[in-house]
């Protein structure tokens, strides 16, 4: 089993607890794997990145530009944007189906990017498409339904719902454990 | 912590080791790569149990030195900076290199290729050679966490100090990592006085000089004889075309490579131990192939140790690009070149295009909404229009996009270079207001001795100490104005900034709220006519929380009434707020109410009074 996993967005999003999700549920599960954010600074609205591969034999944290066997995204631009870079053809994009627009676009200068532009995309280069949509009750728990779909698709094999569950009690506590948690199960 | 094995960043394993090894006394300064190393060795240490003393030093000059004298003691010691750190610290490096120590002490260096978050990406492998000391150069995290135990017997076996050099991919890669026991250390401290040995007099060099050369080469006999589980071959299958030389993450991204194009006709020489580089594995390795290939982040550090480098491609002679980051999709070009191959990368054009048209691009970074400094900047250029403003290293730093920013060099430049400024000018008889601005944090770790200098040799300037109560840019570390220690219970003392300025002989000194633009333009100025009447820094220090530190304040909802506004754009360009957009085909400026906190900061900006309260949320 080896999956090579890329997942984009910008600051605040919540990448940094998906993506160590992933790697602590792959742990669980038994998998060897490696993972690494690039951030330079996130914290001030830039872009985060971050590349999991799980699966043997993988040196290095990198992920080749259009070697990955899914990009996972927290909005529509991020989706086509990661699409572009790092997914190779025919693999899988999970994508949370909201449009965080960019500044031109909110001003009527550009048009925004659909999800039929994504969609057009992947059947073109044989990609199977996740779109999610689901009523979350605080934007910064979106990834859950990224993590909800990964575990209902049994998109990473040998992870389990209950690896996931145990990652993210290792990472969360209290109210916030709670409701992640109870977001998480409702999607499944 | 219970468990055997757990998921842990780079920089946490490596900290786990440090404390495995069972050093006592661990000291660093916060940069990005290597800030998460000292908190992750108070974590484990906490857990576990031990005695480690775990502190933030002042600088990291100050770090190495307090963790040197430990190691006089026989403990185990460690010292963690990122690289242009170790500019700073360089001085005791270079000395303390000679020294035979007694307990091990292990530098830790942050490498940053690319950079990603430094203002030079210089290899600190380099820094090792220079200074003669061994360097371990992990290709992963856990190499990394093996090469800490293994640097700190070298270091007593040896008496000798010991650099582990990991880079950023190292720092910031997570994968699962197995606990090892701490070994216990039964090491009361014992300093046995000897002047030869611990006072480096010119007369004792005379002595250490050559005695360095010879540990440096029985060091190099260990790398070459001991150490092959660092330095090793990984053979081609077939008759090898190439033979790629690869040390650090470059050896990591290599094999991933070979392993994606199918390569049976490449071997790798993997170097764990790029100083002192054991040279007859490297000449044995070269002697077999006619065509060889040297991977390396960032200068040529192996390749400038091999004597004859006729058959070598790599960094020394341009092949490989002397500068940046060596990521996979650069690596990969650089071998098909090596090997003479065609090789274009299947660009799909129509995507490519998709995406220019949608400038899906990433925005670039800004000062936080509601951060003080930006209030701080406009006062600041609003006092003096005509000013000159010298910056220094930190969040700070992106007052450039305020215009507010002329010139950052170094960690506490500002103040030094402010007494440049003014000398340049005075010289002709022609003041020019300079304002400095400098962080609280770098303050205390090096704009104290600029401004002692200034106080001694009369040099008028204002100092802005941009006080927000932590080291924000590195992700929020304590440091000697707040008096924060990493370790439970563990309490420092808090130094404030007002006495330690006056202490200095500063005679002007006001501490004011940053949010008051408008009190604190007045003060800047007041500051700037006593600077001239007085030919002395005045220094003003504008206080408020880091908005990191989310600490409840006033909620002043705001709009920018149309009406007003004539679309100046004077907002945009000199307050420069993540809230704050303008319209182009309207031609006004709006609040972007996904980003604005609610500061209220921006009712002073506009020249035209356009940005009014408005008394319930919403519009």
């Amino acid at each position: 089993m080896k999956r090579d996993i890329f997942v984009i967005g910008v600051g605040g999003q919540g990448i940094g607890l998906l993506s160590e999700t992933i790697i602590r549920a792959a742990n669980y599960a038994g998998l060897p794997v490696k993972g690494v954010d690039t951030h330079g600074l996130a914290q001030r609205g830039g872009m985060v990145t971050s590349h999991i591969r799980i699966g043997d034999g993988a040196f290095s944290p990198l992920i080749m530009p259009g070697q990955a066997d899914m990009v996972l995204a927290l909005e529509i631009h991020e989706a086509l944007r990661g699409l572009s870079s790092h997914l190779k053809d025919g693999g899988i994009l999970v994508y949370y189906n909201v449009s965080l627009q960019p500044l031109n676009v909110r001003l009527g200068r550009e048009r925004p990017v659909t999800c039929e532009d994504i969609t057009r995309e992947c059947k073109r280069r044989s990609i199977k498409e996740y779109s999610v949509t689901a009523k979350v009750p605080d934007p910064r728990m979106q990834n859950m339904t990224i993590l909800a779909t990964l575990a209902r698709e049994n998109l990473i094999p040998t992870i389990d719902v209950k690896h996931y569950e145990m990652a993210l009690e290792d990472l969360l506590s209290g109210k916030v454990l709670e409701s992640n948690l109870a977001l998480f199960r409702s999607l499944l | 912590m219970a468990n055997e094995k757990a998921v842990l960043l780079g920089n946490e394993a490596i900290a786990r080791a440090v404390v495995e090894a069972g050093c006592e006394v661990a000291c660093a300064y916060p940069g990005t790569p290597s800030s998460e190393i000292l908190p992750a060795i108070a974590k484990f240490a906490d857990s576990l149990g031990t005695k480690t003393v775990v502190e933030w030093g002042t600088n990291e000059k100050v770090a190495f030195e307090v963790a040197m004298a430990a190691s006089f003691t026989g403990k185990r010691s460690c010292v963690a900076m990122k690289h242009v750190g170790l500019n700073v610290a360089a001085d005791p490096f270079m000395s303390g290199a000679q020294f035979d120590i007694e307990g091990g002490l292990l530098l830790i260096v942050a490498d940053d290729p690319g950079p990603h978050s430094s203002q030079t990406e210089q290899d600190s492998r380099l820094f090792g050679l220079f200074a003669k000391v061994p360097v371990f150069d992990p290709s992963s995290a856990r190499e990394a966490m093996e090469m800490v135990k293994d640097a700190y017997d070298l270091s007593e076996k040896h008496k000798i100090p010991v650099m582990l050099r990991p880079t950023v991919r190292v720092d910031h890669c997570r994968q699962d990592i197995e606990f090892g026991t701490p070994i216990e250390l039964d090491r009361p401290a014992k300093f046995s006085k000897d002047v030869k040995r611990w006072v480096c007099l010119p007369a004792h060099v005379k002595i250490t000089h050559p005695k360095l050369n010879q540990k440096i080469d029985a060091v190099r006999d260990d790398f070459t004889h001991s150490f092959s589980k660092y330095n090793y071959e990984v053979p081609a299958q077939e008759k090898a075309k190439l033979g790629i030389i690869a040390g650090g993450i470059s050896f990591a991204v290599v094999m991933d490579l070979l392993a994606k194009m199918g390569r049976r006709d490449i071997s790798v020489l993997k170097i764990g131990t790029p100083h002192p580089l054991p040279v007859d594995i490297v000449s044995d390795f070269i002697n077999r192939h006619e065509n060889v290939l040297v991977l390396e982040e960032t200068y040529p550090v192996i390749e400038m140790q091999i004597l004859d480098r006729t058959k070598v491609k790599g960094r020394w002679n341009g092949f490989v690009p002397r500068a940046g980051e060596l990521v996979p999709e650069v690596v990969e070009e650089i071998i098909h070149k090596a090997l003479g191959e065609e090789f274009s990368i299947k660009a799909d054009e129509d995507l490519k295009k998709a995406i220019e048209e949608l400038k899906v691009t990433p925005k670039p970074p800004m000062l936080c909404p509601g951060c003080p400094h930006r209030a701080s900047f406009f006062a600041i250029r609003k006092a003096f229009p005509d000013g000159i403003y010298p910056s220094d290293i930190g969040c700070y730093t992106l007052g450039v996009n305020q215009k507010t920013v002329d010139t950052s060099l170094c960690m506490g430049a500002s103040v030094t270079q402010s007494s440049g400024f003014y000398l340049a000018h005075k010289i002709d008889g022609k003041l020019r207001p300079v304002i400095a601005t400098i962080g609280d944090s770098t303050f205390f770790h090096m704009g104290l001795p600029g401004l002692v200098n200034a106080v001694y040799n009369k040099h008028a300037f204002v100092l802005a100490i941009l006080d927000n109560r932590i080291t924000a840019m590195t992700g929020g570390q304590p440091h000697p104005g707040t008096g924060e220690k990493p370790r439970k219970g563990d309490a420092g003392r808090a130094i404030p900034l007002e006495r330690v300025v006056k202490g200095c002989g500063v005679e002007f000194v006001r501490t004011v709220r940053s949010y008051d633009i408008e009190e604190n333009v007045k003060v800047l100025q007041e500051a700037w006519e006593y600077a001239k009447d007085h030919e002395e820094p005045a220094v003003v220090i504008f206080s408020h929380p880091c908005m990191l530190l989310r600490q409840e304040q006033p909620k002043i909802p705001v709009r920018v009434n149309h009406d007003k506004c004539i679309g100046c754009k004077f907002c945009i360009n000199f307050f420069n707020c993540p809230g704050l957009v303008f319209d182009e085909s309207a031609k006004k400026a709006f609040i972007d109410s996904r980003f604005c906190v609610k500061c209220g900061v921006c009712l002073n900006v506009c020249p035209h009074g356009a940005i009014e309260v408005i008394s319930e949320e919403g519009r």
